[in-house]
């Protein structure tokens, strides 16, 4: 086995600008994690009509008082996002151009706006998870990349020479499989050992992270290893493992949730274990964690684990075969 | 000489198609075997199932005398494969091909860095062991290919055309370096559709057809027992007088042709009968300007057995 991961190193050296640029793209997805977090808030321009105490500036609203209601097209101009008309009932009417569920939040916020920030809050992903959410996609193409050792082995047909050797079949698999999971999971680590070394705040502690880098880690390896067992062009593997990568990773939300908790398309989503993931470390960070989150991280450790166990099932049909059937 | 593999009624089939029909050989200590067949004539089958990677219906392989199955591992320690395809990793150098290879047989250390190099001496690569394999040309790249195989000294080493593609002169080195192979002890399992290779190197040969043995010998008792004929080609002078009837009296003759400026007579291989048929000639006063003799060569063995020629 060590004949294998030894020999992985080396081929991988004579391609040092895949290493540097993996490395190099989760290193800045990470710092910008770090950047954008807490310091982008896109707040709500509010125009409020008839009183002057009924919601005041915060990190989710920016108040103008107006004597009067301002021109519709004020609203078409994006100016303002909403229109609050404080009647004297003390009843609201809010006019707006976007959607009823926004219309909704704001009354709420205006009914209850300490309810309203707790709910905000969590609702959002705080620093840690976004760390985790923005190196996701990109630890998990670093698979697809590195899984290109052993898809190129079936390509040129070395995998067949090295398994009518006398190195087993397990051997084989365990070598490109922990060199695969070893290389996504040490550069990452490192870098939010790095990085909490230098005193940024990173949310979680290093055993967090060492713990959702390594699941992390075992996904990507599976599921690189699962799709190139499936071709025999590294190419095509690999285009098809990364292109699939960046569409679930997206649809999962790894950058920014594009589903609204409780909508279909949320529960669809959370086919991906992407997302099952994210929800995991949101709800470990905020000190949330249920039945329902332990669930989810089991959920995403066991489609690892048939990702893999596919992968070796399918090559070993390809390559080795019972000597009597 | 001992049986190192014994096979024997070994069946595969895929689907409907049966592909090894009830074949049984053995590989001798020390021999190099040659596998003859025509595409399709299960011999790849064949030697996949002896490499272990593709598994077999029915039938019995031995190695040493015990079941490959009670022992596999200890038969793909004694075993090197030189595939047809170049399997080889053409970023790395030569050394580290060759050492990578061997390191899946649990070589290491100075044992390893040992049987590399000497692995590379013997296919005359030595001096170009640091270099990438894509520097390399195809001659190169085949004897990398045999060096990958041979590093950790096996018994037996399958080969599987590794001659395909090159120029003469490397050919010529691979050969040689079988030849010394089998002066050193290992046997060599050899598959090729170069007659000449077969016929310069090989101790015994076995003609495969249809998934079944059709023959099996050395070159010289394969051509003697599948010919009982052999041809003289007369080139003559002055022969507008000669009348190729006179021929047939002669003991022996079976048929006399012209084919161009040359006259091809058939006759039994086991009569003495040249003399006579040079007096028929210098008594038409015709003139030999030149005398052939052609036997048959495993081409002609192989056309007669399987009534294809190799590369159909």
């Amino acid at each position: 086995m060590l004949s294998i991961i030894k020999n992985d190193w080396n081929r991988l050296m004579q391609q040092k600008m895949y290493l540097c640029v993996a490395v190099g793209l989760t290193i800045l997805s990470i710092a910008a994690a770090i950047l954008l977090t807490n310091k982008v808030v896109a707040k709500s321009n509010l125009a409020v009509v008839g009183s002057t105490d009924v919601i005041s500036d915060s990190q989710y609203f920016s108040i103008t008082y107006l004597d009067k209601a301002p021109e519709k097209s004020k609203l078409v101009e994006n100016r303002y996002d909403a229109v609050i008309i404080a009647k004297e009932d003390g009843s609201f009417d809010v006019e707006t151009l976007k959607s009823n569920d926004y219309k909704e939040q704001l009354l709420t916020a205006l009914k209850n706006p300490e309810a309203f920030g707790e709910g905000k809050q969590q609702e959002e992903r705080k620093i840690g998870t976004n760390i985790f959410g923005y190196m996701m996609m990109f630890l998990l193409m670093q698979g697809a990349l590195y899984a290109r050792l052993y898809a190129e082995d079936k390509e040129k047909h070395v995998a067949e020479r090295i398994l009518v050797s006398s190195i087993p079949f397990r051997k084989y698999m365990m070598g490109h499989g922990l060199f695969i999971g070893a290389l996504i999971f040490v550069p990452s680590f490192g870098a939010m050992v790095v990085a909490k070394l230098l005193g940024v705040s990173i949310g979680f502690s290093l055993v967090q992270y060492a713990i959702l880098i390594g699941v992390l880690s075992f996904l990507s390896m599976a599921f690189a290893l699962c799709v190139c067992s499936f071709f025999k062009v590294s190419d095509t593997s690999n285009m098809i493992a990364s292109a699939t990568v960046v569409l679930t990773s997206v649809l999962a939300g790894s950058f920014y949730s594009m589903t609204k908790s409780g909508s279909m398309f949320n529960k669809i989503v959370h086919v991906l274990p992407q997302k099952d993931l994210l929800s995991f470390a949101d709800a470990w960070e905020k000190g949330i964690v249920n039945n329902t989150k332990q669930l989810e991280l089991f959920y995403v450790i066991l489609i690892a684990a048939v990702f893999l166990v596919v992968a070796i099932i399918k090559t070993r049909k390809d390559y080795i075969y019972s000597r009597s059937e | 000489m001992k049986d190192i593999v014994k096979v024997e009624g070994l069946n595969k089939s895929f689907g409907d198609h049966h592909v090894v029909k009830d074949l049984s050989f053995e590989v001798r200590e020390g021999e190099i075997l040659c596998f003859l067949g025509p595409n399709g004539a299960g011999k790849s089958t064949t030697i996949n199932i002896l490499c272990g990677i593709l598994g077999y219906d029915s039938g019995v392989i031995e190695y040493n005398g015990v079941d490959v199955k009670q022992c596999l591992n200890q038969f793909k320690q004694k075993l090197g494969v030189v595939p047809q395809d170049l399997a080889l990793y053409e970023d790395l150098s030569a050394e580290k091909n060759v050492n990578f290879f061997a390191s899946l047989y649990g070589l290491k250390g100075e044992e390893l860095k040992k049987r590399t190099e000497e692995a590379l001496e013997f296919v005359a690569l030595y001096d170009r062991k640091d270099d990438k394999v894509s520097t390399f040309s195809g001659g190169m790249k085949r004897r990398l290919n045999i060096a990958c195989a041979i590093a950790h000294k096996p018994e037996l080493v399958i080969m599987d055309e590794p001659t395909v593609g090159i120029d003469p002169q490397s050919r010529n080195h691979i050969l040689s370096a079988i030849k010394e192979l089998r002066d050193e002890g290992m046997t060599i399992l050899y598959t090729t559709h170069y007659m000449e290779e077969v016929e310069e190197i090989s101790t015994r040969i076995l003609i495969m057809d249809s998934g079944n043995i059709i023959a099996e010998g050395t070159s010289e008792s394969l051509k003697e027992d599948i010919f009982d004929e052999r041809q003289f080609i007369l080139e003559l002078e002055n022969d507008e007088k000669l009348n190729t009837d006179q021929f047939y009296r002669v003991e022996g003759v079976k048929k006399v042709e012209k084919k161009d400026e040359n006259l091809v007579i058939t006759t039994m291989k086991n009569v003495e009968n040249l003399d006579k048929i040079i007096s028929v000639v210098i008594k038409s006063k015709s003139k030999i300007k030149n005398l052939f003799c052609r036997t048959a060569s495993l081409e002609n063995v192989f056309l007669k057995l399987t009534g294809k020629s190799l590369r159909d």
